[in-house]
């Protein structure tokens, strides 16, 4: 077997290992509710994947989690540890909601409203990208507390400027024709084939073009990758405004195609869950989406036995984040890694290693 | 009563307000200030915090004592922190991912025990609180300030705090001189753990006397802000809790008098005051060396 083979086998090992020990502790977490385990799955499953309903609420989920996945794996993987996601999904979904508020419906403002989420996406995340390489200022916190003064300036419009006449802390509806189209024979919109392209062109962005050979380069070792020539600071700005400007775009996902409307608190922790979304797919561009549909699927499924049983939805975050610990300490044990662990397997990364983590930055 | 007393009693009403808001988050961060001064960025914190409320709360309802329901936090900070520090000392597991995925599942067994513990339409009854001890204000707030000074004493007195400092800044040079810098790394992990612990249970006791699964909003983010405004310093971490804290309290009384203003730029005025102090315009951050980076012995990385 060739090096690669043998951490592909040993990636595939080390992620059932870990889903299947963490199916197995979060079964239990059903017992005290009287519920077969075996069949509370099997019934998230039916909710979250076969029925039509269920598998157009889980499309419609899965649609921002892909986009901001797919941001986390652009930004982290240059080296660019931004956790501030929600707040260009709320850039994102503010923006189209102006752009569908104020001007023509139709076209103009469909377009308009695309242009709207990406930039001011990109312009969010930008902030952040240019505190890091301009001040020299730490994103990871840096792009946490934005996250809280976005969801403040969402509050405030909607109570104020854009407020609805309801008394609801939401704005007005945008009008219908920009509405997202909605899938012949589904529930789901246009959203998740734009989602799933948008993961085809990261993969070859990252995989196959010059611009993502410079971004892995910067993220494994920016002194390396300053040293063979390459604009580290430009590549960073670039990352995350590209990073952003997908973010923004789920929150315009979520306006055209859910909620229809700016709404105070709307996708709180959405960029989190995106992140999730993207380590379980081992920030690996194509794996998203699965990891994405997935995970949509869980919470699909556990919302509809929430209603029916009373059981707790909850149990699907303790499932996920259980699933992930249990990688991470798996790639931790070295009869379960080989050396290449999952470097080679998707073209994903360690997730142990996360490259670019508060390195000195002296030069 | 003439004005200047109305105005007096105004100030005297957003100082201890301040102290109340700043006393738990200065709690977390005097626990983080340690795990950072050994290297290691803890950002579950947030999650922590969380975790213990709900075991402040718990064994508040059960006992009836607050004083209890304090005590209740420290063995769930303990096992917590031996968790977390398994991830980021002994497994070397990416901090940032650590702690993003560890805050996912405090949120998942928090709200797993809330329905548990409180199935949906039942009453929610509040738990005893901590009484006040002096001018109102309950006795654990001014231990808060009294373990700031000794925090202090620790870390720029003592050999232990000696250690974590080395241990942060330099690990093989501490790792030559026959440091176990494994076990300090350890050893701040768990007492980043007991402190946020500690200030959820806080937060239960002597602040709101209820649990919500969705009752820590940042607190833990915020403690963040306050260690590198606080220049990882206990001491300063004491007068940027105040700041943040009185901010927030200031915020409250502005929103009484001045409601022209939108409420939420004061809201967003603490977050504001974090990002202008961990984005490097005031000065570059003196954070330790090694902070965020796991430590392998016998590696030149």
């Amino acid at each position: 077997m060739t090096v690669d083979a043998k951490g592909a086998v040993s990636v595939a090992a080390t992620t059932l290992l870990s889903v299947a020990l963490a199916l197995l502790l979060c079964g239990l977490l059903f017992l005290p509710f009287h519920v077969n385990p075996l069949r509370a799955y099997a019934d998230i499953a039916r909710y979250g994947w076969t029925s039509p309903h269920g598998l157009g609420a889980t499309l419609v989920k899965a649609t921002p989690l892909i986009f901001c996945a797919l941001a986390t794996v652009i930004c982290w993987r240059s080296g660019f540890l931004y956790l501030g996601f929600d707040g260009c999904y709320l850039a994102g979904a503010t923006g189209t909601t102006l752009a569908g508020l104020w001007l023509p419906a139709g076209p103009p403002a469909q377009l308009a409203a695309v242009a709207a989420a990406f930039a001011a996406g990109a312009a969010w995340a930008g902030l952040v990208g240019l505190i890091r390489t301009r001040l020299g200022g730490n994103e990871v916190l840096s792009s946490l507390m934005l996250n809280y003064v976005a969801a403040f300036i969402v509050q405030y419009l909607v109570s104020g400027p854009i407020a609805s006449g309801n008394d609801l802390p939401q704005s007005d509806a945008v009008p219908r024709v920009d509405w997202l189209p909605v899938l012949p024979g589904t529930h789901a919109h246009l959203g998740i084939l734009v989602a799933i392209a948008a993961a085809g062109l990261v993969a070859v962005l990252m995989g196959r073009t010059p611009l993502g050979f410079s971004w892995r380069m910067t993220g494994l070792n920016d002194r390396a990758a300053r040293a063979a020539g390459t604009p580290v600071e430009r590549h960073i700005l670039v990352a995350a405004a590209l990073g952003g400007g997908l973010a923004g775009l789920a929150g315009l996902s979520d306006v055209l195609g859910l909620q229809h409307r700016l709404i105070d608190g709307m996708g709180s922790g959405i960029g989190f869950t995106g992140m999730v979304v993207a380590l379980l797919a081992r920030l690996s561009a194509l794996a998203c989406v699965p990891a994405a549909i997935l995970y949509a699927g869980l919470i699909t499924g556990a919302e509809a036995l929430q209603r029916d049983m009373q059981l707790p939805a909850s149990v699907v975050d303790i499932l996920e984040s259980l699933i992930i610990l249990f990688i991470l300490a798996g790639s931790s044990m070295s009869f379960l890694s080989g050396s290449f662990l999952s470097r080679s397997f998707l073209s994903g990364t360690r997730l142990s290693r996360l490259p670019g983590l508060w390195r000195n930055r002296s030069s | 009563m003439s004005m200047s007393d109305a105005h007096g009693m105004l100030v005297l009403a957003i100082l201890g307000t301040g102290l109340r808001l700043a006393a738990p988050i200065l709690l977390a961060a005097l626990g983080e200030i340690f795990a950072q001064r050994a290297g290691v960025l803890n950002i579950g914190i947030e999650g922590m915090i969380l975790l213990g409320a709900l075991a402040g709360f718990l064994a508040t309802e059960r006992t009836g004592n607050p004083w209890l329901g304090l005590c209740a936090t420290l063995p769930v900070g303990m096992a917590v922190g031996a968790m977390l520090g398994w991830f980021y000392v002994v497994a070397r597991s990416s901090q940032i991912v650590t702690g993003i995925v560890f805050n996912l599942l405090a949120f998942g067994i928090a709200s797993y025990v809330y329905r548990l513990d409180t199935p949906p339409g039942s009453v929610i009854q509040p738990v005893a609180m901590v009484p006040g001890f002096w001018l109102g204000l309950p006795l654990p707030l001014f231990l808060v300030f009294l373990l700031a000074g000794l925090s202090h004493w620790v870390l720029f007195r003592t050999r232990f705090g000696l250690d974590v400092r080395a241990a942060g800044e330099h690990p093989r040079a501490a790792d030559a001189a026959g440091l176990d810098v494994s076990r300090i790394r350890f050893a701040g992990v768990l007492l980043s753990c007991l402190g946020a612990s500690l200030a959820g249970g806080y937060i239960v006791v002597c602040q709101v006397g209820l649990f919500r699964d969705n009752m820590v909003q940042g607190e833990g983010f915020t403690a963040l802000a306050i260690v590198i405004f606080g220049r990882w310093k206990p001491g300063w971490a004491v007068l940027a809790a105040l700041v943040f804290g009185g901010i927030d309290a200031l915020q409250f009384a502005m929103q009484m008098f001045h409601s022209e203003l939108p409420p939420q730029v004061f809201l967003a005025l603490p977050y504001l005051a974090a990002l202008v102090a961990t984005s490097g315009l005031i000065g570059r951050s003196v954070q330790p060396a090694s902070l965020g980076i796991p430590f392998r012995r016998g590696t030149r990385f």
